[in-house]
C-alpha cells in the first residue's frame, strides 16, 4: 500500500546545476521571469522565450516530457482563456457561431495570452521540478525571517508545511483504508443526490480526523522527546548559504531576462 | 551515572475529580549499558513509566533523576531528551520530514549541534541501523520495519545514555520486527547506552539483564529473567504468558525427561536436549 | 461451496507506469466451517487477496463467485451479496465513527433498511459473540472504551451481517497476552457455530494453533493451499521468504539434525512433545 507516493509538486530528484541551486536564488529568478512575461508585448519575443524551456530543461536534466507535464491540469483554463479573447475582441470578423464573432485581432491576442500562461506556468514548474519540498519550505522559512521581528511565525509556517507534506500520502492510504472498511458495512459514497452524498462520507471523516488528531497528539509528543522546542536555538543540517556560484547564476539569470524584455521593447 | 526513580509517582484528575496513580512509588536505578526489559498488560502504566524516564511527563510525588539532574528542574527540559531518548511505538507518528536523512537530523538540530557535526551524527545513525543506502527517500515509501528503524536513528543521532523503547515492535511483521532486535543486540554490544524495552512479545527479552513486570501501575517484580519468567504465580498475576521453549521443558521434566524445567530459550532447550542424546 | 475465486488477477494503478501487479491467477475455494489462514511475507498480496475475497476489491481478471453466482456481475445485487462475507480490516477500531456502541454496529442493518427490532436483535448477538454485554455497552461512547473493548466493538460490526465467511486481518495486532487470547478464542467459537474464518496473520504459532487449512501466497501468486503440517514442513523455502515456522517446527527440526526421530512435521508443542518421548523411548529400547 505504501508504495504509491503522490508526486506532490512534481519533484524530479537529479544532479544538475539547478538541483543545486541555492532554492530562494530560484524562487527569486523565477518570481523575475513571471513578472518580466508580463512585460513582454510582442508574440515573436514570447514563441522566442519558448524555446528557452527544453534549454532550461536540458539544463536542470528533467525529461521535457515530465516539465510539460505542468500544463496539464490547466489545460481547461488556458482553452478558456483562448476563447475568451478570441471572441471578445473587436475586429474584422473570422466565423461566427450563433451571436458569437470569432475575430482576426481575437485569434492573435488569443494566441499571445495563452502562449504567455504557458510559458509562465512552465517557468515557475521548475522551482518545484528541481527543488525538494523541504528545501522550499527552507527558502520560504529564511525569506520569510526578517518578519521574525514582527514575531511573524516563519519557522513555524515552514515546519507545518514539511509536517503537512509528510502526513498527506499517510493519511490519503488512512481515508482509502477506512473508506473500503466502510463500503464494507455496507456504506455508498457514489448515489443519491447531493444531501445524501455529503452525509454518506461522514463515516470516513470523522474516523479520518480522529486518527489525524491522534497522529498529531503522537506526533507532539514525539517531537517533544526529540528535543523539540521551538525554532529559537536550532541549527539545520542543510543551511542555505549563497556561494558565489549561486551569485553567478543569478546574475546570468537576470542578464537573460533582462535581454528578453529589452529585446521585446527594441521591436 | 544512572536514571533514578526515587519514589516517583505520577497520577492525574480524571473529569469526575478522581485520582488514578499511573505509578505507584518505587526506586529503581537503570544503569549505562544495561537492557531491562517493561512487561505488564495494556494499562499496567509501561507508557506512563516510559514518559517518567526522559522527563516528557514530570512525577507528581517524588523524583526521577537523570545522571543526577531532576527532570523537574527547568534547566533540564533539554537535557532530559538529550540523554534518554524515546521510541515510540507507531513508527509513522514519529517522522516529521519526508526524507529519511533530513528527519534523522532533527533531533542534533533541535540540540543547536553545528551542520558538520550533525552531518557526521546522521551518517553514523544510519549506519548503526543499516539503512545508510535509504538516506535519500521518502520514509512514506519504506516498510513499517524499515520506518521504525529510521525512528531509532533518529533517537540515536541525539547520541543518548539512554534508549527508551516504548513497544517499538507492536505494529511490525516478523522481519520488520527481527531488524529491529538485531539493530538492538548491535547496540548492546557495541556501545554502553542503557535501553529500556517495553513489550508485550515476552520471546523478545529472554535475553534482557533484567526484567521488570508491572500491575495496575504498579512495579510488581524487577528480576532475572529466568527468575521472572519461570514463575508461574506472577506470570498469570499480570497476565503474561509461558513461552513455547518454558512449556516444552516442564511438560518434558514432568514425563521424567531429565532437562531443567526452568528453561527459557529455544537454544536452551535444544541444547539440554541434545546432551540428552 | 460458500466462495470460489478462479484465476483471479488485481494490478494496482492498471494502466499507468506504476502498474503493480499484487495478485495473479489466483484460484481457491472456501467451504462452510473452515478455518483457513492466509499467509505470506509483507506486501506478498494476501491483504489484496482478502479484499477480493471480501468482494471489495474488483479483480482485473477473473471471476469471484458467492454461492454460484459471480458477485461483479450484477452491481444492483453486489452490496446485498457482499454481506456473505465479513472482512475485519487491520486495527479495526479505526473505522468507527458513531456516537454509542449501539449505533456503530447498527451501521450496516441501517444502510440494508432493517427494522428497529431486527437491529437490536443482531446487535445483541454481535456483540456477545465478542464477549460484550449489549446492556452494558450500548449508550457508550466507543471512543471511551479500552483498545481491546474497541475492537471487539468494530468487529460485532461485522458480525452483525452474520456472515457466512468471516475474513480477519491480523486481527490481535498491538493486543496483550490477554487480549490476544481472548480474540482468538471468540473468533474459534464463531467458527465451531458454523462461520468460516479466513485469518490473515504473521503469527505462525497462532496459526498452527488454529488453523486447518494454509493458503501461502508470494509474490501475488498462491504456491500452497495445504494443511499447516505440510506448509511448515518447508521451513527452508518459507525462511527463504521470510516467514518464519511455529517454534514446535523449529525445535523439532533442530533436535532431528542431531539425531532425535522426530517426524519433520510437529506444529505444537504436545506434538513435539509426543515426539521427543517417542523418540526416547525408542532409542532406550
Amino acid at each position: 500500500m505504501s508504495g504509491r507516493s503522490l508526486a506532490l509538486g512534481q519533484y524530479y530528484a537529479a544532479k544538475s546545476p539547478l538541483h543545486a541551486l541555492d532554492p530562494r536564488v530560484k524562487l527569486f529568478l523565477s518570481l523575475t521571469i513571471v513578472t518580466a512575461l508580463f512585460f513582454v508585448d510582442n508574440l515573436a519575443v514570447l514563441v522566442g522565450a519558448a524555446f528557452l524551456v527544453p534549454v532550461l530543461a536540458s539544463v536542470a536534466k528533467v525529461p521535457f516530457k515530465w516539465v510539460l507535464k505542468g500544463v496539464r491540469p490547466l489545460v481547461f483554463i488556458l482553452f478558456f482563456t483562448f476563447l475568451i479573447h478570441l471572441f471578445l475582441t473587436e475586429g474584422a470578423t473570422l466565423f461566427a457561431i450563433g451571436p458569437l464573432r470569432a475575430t482576426g485581432e481575437g485569434l492573435l491576442k488569443g494566441i499571445f495570452y495563452s502562449t504567455r500562461l504557458i510559458l509562465v506556468i512552465l517557468f515557475s514548474s521548475f522551482i518545484t521540478l528541481t527543488t525538494s519540498p523541504v528545501q522550499l519550505a527552507d527558502a520560504i522559512e529564511s525569506i520569510l525571517s526578517p518578519l521574525k521581528v514582527i514575531r511573524f511565525p516563519a519557522h513555524e509556517i515552514a515546519l507545518m508545511m514539511t509536517i503537512a507534506l509528510r502526513f498527506i500520502p499517510t493519511l490519503l492510504t488512512e481515508a482509502e483504508t477506512i473508506m473500503k472498511a466502510q463500503k464494507g458495512r455496507g456504506a455508498n459514497f457514489d448515489s443519491g443526490n447531493i444531501l445524501k452524498r455529503a452525509r454518506s462520507f461522514i463515516p470516513l471523516l470523522i474516523p479520518l480526523f480522529i486518527s489525524a488528531f491522534r497522529r498529531a497528539d503522537e506526533l507532539a509528543l514525539a517531537m517533544e522527546a526529540r528535543g523539540y522546542a521551538g525554532g529559537s536555538g536550532r541549527t539545520r543540517l542543510h543551511s542555505l548559504k549563497i556561494t558565489p556560484r549561486d551569485v553567478a547564476w543569478l546574475f546570468l539569470g537576470l542578464l537573460i531576462i533582462f535581454s528578453v524584455v529589452g529585446l521585446s521593447w527594441r521591436l | 551515572m544512572s536514571i533514578n526513580l526515587n519514589a516517583a509517582s505520577f497520577s492525574y484528575l480524571r473529569p469526575k475529580g478522581r485520582v488514578i496513580k499511573a505509578i505507584l512509588p518505587t526506586t529503581l536505578s537503570i544503569q549505562p549499558g544495561e537492557f531491562v526489559a517493561v512487561v505488564g498488560a495494556n494499562g499496567s502504566g509501561k507508557s506512563t513509566l516510559a514518559k517518567l524516564l526522559n522527563g516528557l511527563l514530570l512525577p507528581t510525588n517524588g523524583e526521577v533523576l537523570i545522571d543526577g539532574h531532576n527532570t523537574k528542574d527547568a534547566d533540564n527540559k533539554i537535557f532530559a531528551p538529550r540523554q534518554v531518548g524515546l521510541v515510540f511505538q507507531n513508527p509513522d507518528n514519529q517522522l516529521t520530514a519526508t526524507i529519511v536523512e533530513d528527519d534523522v537530523a532533527f533531533g542534533p538540530e533541535n540540540l543547536g549541534i553545528p551542520p558538520e557535526e550533525i552531518r557526521a551524527r546522521v551518517d553514523r545513525a544510519l549506519k548503526t541501523v543499516g539503512m545508510t543506502e535509504f538516506k535519500d527517500k521518502d520514509p512514506h515509501n519504506l516498510s513499517a520495519g524499515q520506518r521504525q528503524k529510521i525512528a531509532v536513528a533518529g533517537i540515536l543521532a541525539m547520541e543518548p545514555k539512554y534508549l527508551v523503547m516504548d513497544e517499538p515492535t507492536s505494529m511490525l511483521d516478523p522481519v520488520g520486527r527481527r531488524d529491529i532486535l538485531e539493530t538492538l543486540s548491535e547496540l548492546r554490544q557495541k556501545s554502553s547506552i542503557g535501553i529500556v524495552y517495553i513489550t508485550h512479545i515476552i520471546e523478545e527479552i529472554v535475553e534482557a539483564d533484567r526484567i521488570l513486570v508491572m500491575t495496575e501501575g504498579k512495579i510488581t517484580a524487577i528480576g532475572a529473567p529466568r527468575e521472572i519468567l519461570t514463575d508461574e504465580s506472577l506470570m498469570e498475576m499480570a497476565s503474561l504468558y509461558v513461552t513455547r521453549p518454558t512449556e516444552l521443558a516442564r511438560r518434558l521434566a514432568k514425563k521424567g525427561v531429565p532437562v531443567s524445567k526452568d528453561l527459557i530459550t529455544v537454544e536452551e532447550v535444544v541444547k539440554e536436549l541434545c546432551s540428552l542424546k | 461451496m460458500l466462495i470460489e475465486i478462479e484465476d483471479v488477477s488485481y494490478t494496482y494503478l492498471a494502466g499507468s507506469q506504476a502498474a503493480n501487479s499484487a495478485l495473479s491467477k489466483a484460484s481457491l475455494t472456501i467451504d462452510r466451517g473452515e478455518f483457513i489462514a492466509l499467509i505470506g511475507p509483507t506486501g506478498s498480496g494476501k491483504s489484496t487477496l482478502a479484499q477480493v475475497l471480501a468482494g471489495l476489491l474488483r479483480p482485473s481478471f477473473g471471476r469471484v463467485i458467492y454461492e454460484g453466482s459471480d458477485i461483479w456481475e450484477e452491481p444492483k445485487l453486489l452490496s446485498k451479496r457482499r454481506s456473505l462475507t465479513g472482512l475485519v480490516f487491520q486495527e479495526p477500531e479505526k473505522q468507527l465513527f458513531e456516537m454509542t456502541v449501539a449505533e456503530d454496529i447498527a451501521f450496516w442493518p441501517k444502510n440494508l433498511g432493517l427494522g428497529a427490532e431486527e437491529i437490536t436483535t443482531r446487535a445483541k448477538s454481535a456483540l456477545s459473540a465478542v464477549g460484550l454485554d449489549y446492556e452494558l455497552y450500548k449508550d457508550r461512547s466507543p471512543f471511551t472504551l479500552s483498545g481491546g473493548e474497541m475492537r471487539r466493538v468494530a468487529i460485532a460490526g461485522i458480525l452483525v451481517m452474520n456472515p457466512k465467511v468471516l475474513i480477519v486481518d491480523e486481527p490481535t495486532v498491538g493486543l496483550d497476552h490477554r487480549g490476544r487470547t481472548g480474540l482468538m478464542d471468540k473468533i474459534q467459537k464463531l467458527n465451531q457455530a458454523g462461520t468460516s474464518i479466513v485469518f490473515v496473520s504473521h503469527d505462525m504459532d497462532t496459526v498452527a494453533e488454529y488453523a486447518q487449512r494454509v493458503i501461502l501466497i508470494n509474490e501475488g501468486r498462491i504456491i500452497q493451499d495445504s494443511s499447516p503440517r505440510e506448509v511448515f514442513r518447508n521451513k527452508e523455502m518459507l525462511n527463504k521468504i521470510g516467514l518464519e515456522v511455529p517454534v514446535a517446527t523449529e525445535i523439532g527440526a533442530r533436535l532431528r539434525e542431531v539425531g532425535y526421530h522426530i517426524a519433520p512435521d510437529p506444529v505444537s508443542v504436545s506434538e513435539l512433545e509426543a515426539g521427543i518421548l517417542a523418540s526416547r523411548g525408542e532409542s532406550q529400547r
